[in-house]
């Protein structure tokens, strides 16, 4: 498993920040060569051939025209770029290009270092592919003059293209050959379509090679064919085919020097089972000198044994002996019993030990790095056995690398969720793309539960077909609660500050409530007095003893009591009371279906009702600058929602409509502005629109309004998450869309459209997916 | 029996105004009443018609509370301006402070709106002039001393400010502690029980509520005319901290209610704010007062104070603190600290250690003995069961002004 070695990495920046990792690039073990601007680049690039091209430029269009370039010039380096998520959007877009890979900013520095070593590993892969199709189909030149004939076909079977050394070789003309269906025109009668060889393409990118030889041609050849792909669309294939006679020629030609010893380069000696030289071919003199004693007639020493060995078991054995000048040479020592001698076979292997040398150093080099950075760094092979658990991994789940080297990592005690790893690591391998899962479980050291965030990556792995993987994960514990706490602290806050509003809600009608109420309790006083006094009064009248004086008390304690004021006022404060203990009642209602405390499925929800109870939940938020219309379709059906999550979304534009009415009339004085609130349903979808009579949104930031943390509003009157929160509610937990339409100076309406049909289960799945798509 | 009161009542809700005229029809003798639906047709109203105290909603489309009162303030100076709000924060507090002489929140008790209003009714015959009821009722704070308010800014805009030592230098300053403990007494706070000091009071405001006002001006001010600080400010302040000092002490050791000994301190501190009105107000006039009885070795008499303001330090003081909604009891005890034996009660109150430990202090002060012989109200003593006791109330206020000084 190769994963870094000496590449040549070139930095485009012109930022200090980016221009600062180049140091670590280089103690990585790459070579990084860094230049400010494009016409630098492309300076180097023709002079250097890089693997990777790490791209950070301030402007989106330089970073566009350069990705351009690296493509038109066929330059096989993987680009990176760096750059925001908006940028990225332009960049995808102008570039039309796919090849390259993207880090969205800010970047953690590990995340660009797999990033790289992922491009290191594309480019590897690459190199693997003939590198001639994209040169063949991209640069005329090289394709008139390549040496081995070349045809293009389309997917149909008509022919393309040819270059001049298929035409020399059939003796005809490209217009023989274009245009004719190739089964007829180069393989003749002798081939149905279906047999045609040209007709099989490699799969993937990967070249399928065939050997075929033809009389009329004259020779033995070899055809690499590549299907050809626009995206994931079949255009046709590309067939290079190399004449490979002389290859043939040279194979017989080695064949035979077997036969004669005495031309073999390489050493051949026979030796007696008492180690008596018998031969030596005249490469063989170092080794015989290195391995017999002073009159180079007798195997000595260790030399010896090995002989003795062979022939008593009768078993090939190996071993490298040193020669003079430094030479390294492997032996093979093969007895032949029945004839009472050994041949030994020699190989000079000086340049490959010298190599695996290197190789072994850059590799302890490479384990260094990879056990110094700081995440969870886990290697397997494709058998999904540990090949590497670096220091971090040990520290961050108390598990020692020497407990799992080697093993298969299911079989390894590791205090984690392995069904989540397990899953994660089946799908790398049928998509064979990286993989990321945010939420496993695992005991850490300590004891205490956590989260792991890891990200799995296929890895090319030599030995065998299958990937291996490079697991990176990080200990994702103590930001997750931060974000928790974080999320609960802004909720509470909503709550708070919505309360409030609530409050000064009710305190308005307990106030008249009240006043009414003791107003009502003076009455009854004045009232029962005055009762009693006409109670008097029929007693005298029965009893026909009627005083002047109980007439005058009663008339007198009537206009103290100031009795017609009271007959007009009573009914009146009785009324408003009703109506205040009704408006109480409403809001006390509207709170409690408002918040659903306890619902976190989804439940049957009618959108009309939702919609009142936003609106009076809310209604001190938007009464002092907006009037409120709202036209419902009364038969609109229930549908599964999250209630809580929901009413948010209303609350959100309900308040943000009341804002942007609030910029343009001030504090009511001059007029107030109007929100109007549409229902409707079609077939199979709610529409609800949501309109206000603000300034609208400007153009330019039109495109921003629902990401997270974009707001206009002064500090302390939003945080810039409510649409970005809405969004995601609307779209990912009930499957509906979120858009506006804005009329500058007229207003603007958000338009949310529901399903009727939502999923019932809540889904984070898209979400996932869409993290797993940027990593 | 003082004319009627009249009121003007603004809301932008009919039924709050409906409901507050019935509820207040009971007092149609005391009290004349008119509603105005919003804050422009409360000032039209005001331009053709005489009020004595407007009480409005805050949040009202158009003009709210805030600009409503402020413009109150300006064209008719000698109203008294009070709040009432479902708005119940902090906040809106802080917008209003010396706006509002006092704050309500909705829904208020009928009896405690009742009362408040009848309390109000009352002030007219406290202090005759209406130039200086005018004068007072503009007043939107009564000014610290230079020092204790440099200390409290420098003190709130450190890296590291503390609540305790901002509270320390608020309980040493009448002017500071007039505000704080009006605030703390508004309606729109949920009021901490029992009654805090000026210190407890402080730090029940909280860090955040002082940091905001600390610089505005109509909440805290410094003396800083040069004239003003020719007059023995210094010298008021000291004494009013003695006697707080001293009744704060004298209470304790009558065992009476928590409420009591704070409202006792409270009292003591504040019980010659009309001073510092004059000082601010009337400067020229007051150091001509001051400095010709210095020259007669003569003190400034109540009659003195009559004479050149139309209105005594104590009547000034009562006034104001009746006005900002400051508790009763400290009210009464600043109202007759001079002269107890008109109050109607005969228990131990702030107003016995208040007006004990002004004389206790004054005796100190000029003969350096604890023994009071002159200035204490005997009759009053004698009428409440508590004159034996003025021997003991002088060793416990020696003692506290002692501890006093040793820890300065």
């Amino acid at each position: 498993m190769r994963i870094v070695g000496q590449h040549h990495i070139l930095m485009v920046a012109d930022n200090q920040a980016t221009v600062s990792l180049a140091t670590t690039i280089e103690r990585m073990g790459m070579i990084c060569t860094t230049v400010p601007d494009n016409q630098a680049a492309i300076d180097k690039m023709r002079l250097v051939d890089f693997d990777v091209i790490l791209i950070d430029l301030s402007e989106t269009h330089m970073t566009c025209d350069l990705l351009v370039a690296i493509e038109q010039t066929a330059i096989e380096a993987i680009p990176i770029v760096l750059a925001e998520t908006t940028e990225m959007r332009g960049i995808v877009n102008a570039a039309e290009f796919e090849a390259f890979e993207f880090i969205v900013k800010p970047a953690p520095e590990s995340v660009v270092f797999a990033t790289l070593l992922k491009a290191v590993k594309r480019r590897l892969a690459l190199q693997n592919i003939p590198a001639m199709n994209r040169l063949a189909t991209q640069w005329q030149d090289v394709f008139e003059a390549f040496p081995d004939m070349i045809i293009v076909l389309h997917e149909d079977g008509r022919i393309l293209r040819v270059n001049p050394a298929i035409t020399s070789q059939m003796g005809c003309t490209k217009d023989d050959l274009i245009d004719q269906q190739c089964h007829e025109v180069i393989c003749g009668d002798t081939h149905k379509p279906s047999q045609c060889p040209f007709n099989h393409a490699g799969q993937g990118g990967k070249a399928l090679l065939t050997e075929f030889t033809r009389s009329d041609w004259d020779g033995a050849f070899e055809m690499a064919s590549i299907a050809l792909m626009n995206g994931s669309e079949n255009t046709g294939s590309l067939h290079i085919i190399r004449d490979i006679t002389e290859r043939h020629r040279a194979q017989q030609e080695i064949a035979t020097l077997a036969k004669f010893p005495d031309e073999n380069p390489n050493p051949v000696i026979r030796v007696s089972a008492t180690g008596k030289l018998l031969y030596t071919n005249p490469a063989g003199t170092a080794v015989l000198t290195a391995m017999s004693d002073d009159s180079q007639q007798n195997v000595s020493g260790r030399w010896l044994d090995m002989i003795h060995t062979a022939m008593s078991t009768n078993q090939s054995s190996h071993a490298e002996i040193e020669c003079a000048q430094d030479r390294l040479f492997q032996l093979e020592f093969s007895p032949v019993v029945e004839a009472n001698y050994v041949n030994v076979y020699g190989l000079d292997i000086t340049e490959q030990k010298q190599a695996e040398r290197q190789l072994k150093r850059a590799d302890s080099r490479n384990r260094m790095l990879l056990g110094s950075i700081s995440s969870v760094l886990i290697g397997l092979d494709a058998n999904g056995c540990v090949t590497f658990w670096n220091k971090n991994a040990q520290k961050t789940l108390g598990v020692s690398d020497d407990q799992v080297i080697g093993k298969q990592l299911c079989d390894c005690e590791v205090p984690w969720n392995f069904q989540q790893i397990s899953e994660g690591l089946a799908t790398v391998l049928t998509e064979l793309t990286p993989a990321r899962i945010d939420d496993i479980t695992f005991t850490r050291p300590d004891n205490r539960s956590g989260l792991l965030a890891i990200t799995i990556n296929p890895i090319k792995d030599e030995s065998s077909d299958k990937p291996g993987y490079l697991i990176l994960g990080r200990d994702i514990t103590d930001r997750k609660v931060l974000e928790t706490q974080l999320a609960q602290a802004k909720k509470l806050e909503g709550i708070g500050q919505l309360a409030a509003g609530i409050a000064h809600e009710i305190n308005t009608p307990m106030q008249y409530l009240g006043d009414n109420t003791r107003f009502l309790q003076g009455c009854f006083d004045d009232l029962s007095k005055l009762l009693s006094l006409h109670s008097d009064l029929l007693a005298a009248a029965r009893e026909a003893n009627l005083k002047p004086d109980l007439i005058g008390q009663l008339e007198s304690m009537a206009a103290d009591a100031d009795i017609e004021y009271l007959m007009e006022e009573i009914p009146k404060a009785l009324s408003q009371s009703l109506d205040g203990l009704g408006q109480v009642t409403r809001i006390v209602r509207a709170m409690r279906e408002f918040s659903h405390p306890g619902v976190e499925e989804k439940v049957l929800v009618n959108i009309n009702e939702a919609i009142e109870t936003t609106i009076t939940v809310c209604r001190n938020e938007w009464k002092y600058v907006a009037e409120m219309e709202t036209d419902f379709q009364g038969d609109i059906g229930s549908i599964l929602c999250l209630p809580g999550e929901l009413h948010q979304v209303l609350l959100n534009l309900i308040v943000n409509a009341a804002h942007a009415i609030e910029d343009i009339v001030g504090d009511g004085s001059g007029g107030k502005g109007t929100i109007s609130i549409q229902t409707r349903q079609d077939p199979d979808w709610i529409n609800i629109r949501i309109s206000d009579t603000g300034g609208g949104i400007p153009e330019e930031i039109a495109s921003k309004v629902f990401d997270p943390f974009f707001t206009t509003k002064d500090v302390g009157r939003g945080t810039g998450q409510g649409l970005a929160i809405s969004h995601a509610v609307i779209t990912e937990k009930h499957g509906g869309t979120i858009t506006f339409e804005t009329d500058q100076g007229k207003g603007t309406t958000f338009i949310i459209r529901l399903p009727v049909t939502i999923e019932s289960s809540g889904s984070a799945t898209d979400k996932e997916k869409e993290l797993t798509n940027v990593a | 029996m003082s004319p009627k009161l009249s009121i003007l009542f603004v809301d932008d809700e009919p039924r709050i105004l409906t409901g507050l005229r019935r509820m207040l029809h009971s007092m149609r003798n005391e009290f004349d009443m008119s509603l105005a639906p919003g804050g422009l047709e409360a000032l039209q109203i005001l331009d053709s018609q005489t009020f004595d105290l407007i009480l409005s909603d805050m949040r009202m489309p158009g003009m709210d509370g805030v600009a409503l009162l402020g413009e109150v303030r300006q064209r008719h100076p000698h109203m008294i301006r009070i709040a009432l709000s479902g708005q119940a924060s902090k906040e809106t507090v802080l917008t209003s402070v010396g706006l509002a002489h006092q704050y309500l929140a909705k829904p208020c008790d009928a009896d405690g709106l009742k009362a408040t209003l009848l309390r109000l009714s009352d002030l007219q015959n406290l202090v005759e002039s209406t130039e200086l009821r005018k004068i007072i009722a503009a007043l939107p704070t009564v000014p610290a001393l230079p020092s204790n308010y440099e200390k409290l800014k420098a003190e709130s805009e450190s890296d590291d400010p503390s609540i305790t030592t901002m509270a320390e230098i608020v309980q040493s300053d009448p002017g500071l502690a007039a505000r704080v403990t009006q605030l703390v007494s508004t309606a729109f706070f949920a009021r901490p029980h029992p009654a805090p000091s000026p210190y407890d009071g402080t730090v029940f405001l909280g860090m955040d509520v002082l940091k905001a006002i600390v610089t505005d001006a109509s909440a805290f001010t410094p003396f800083d005319d040069e004239a003003v600080l020719q007059l023995p400010l210094q010298v008021i302040s000291g004494h009013s901290l003695h006697v707080a000092l001293c009744a704060k002490a004298i209470a304790q050791a009558e065992n009476v209610e928590t409420d009591l000994v704070s409202h006792a301190f409270t009292a003591g501190l504040l019980h010659d704010i009309g001073k510092f009105v004059f000082a601010s107000q009337f400067t020229s006039k007051y150091q001509s007062l001051l400095t010709s009885s210095f020259e007669a070795g003569a003190i400034v008499t109540d009659r003195n104070e009559l004479d050149a303001f139309g209105a005594t330090h104590w009547q000034v003081g009562a006034f104001l603190l009746s006005l900002w909604g400051l508790p009763e009891p400290i009210i009464k005890a600043v109202e007759l600290h001079h002269t107890p034996k008109t109050s109607d009660c005969c228990q131990f109150s702030p107003l016995t250690a208040v007006h004990v430990a002004d004389a206790i202090v004054n005796e100190i002060d000029s003969t350096n003995t604890s023994s009071v012989t002159v200035g204490l109200d005997m009759a009053y003593l004698d009428r409440s069961g508590l004159a034996d006791k003025t021997g003991l109330w002088g060793e416990i206020a020696r003692e506290a002004l002692d501890k006093e000084s040793k820890s300065v």
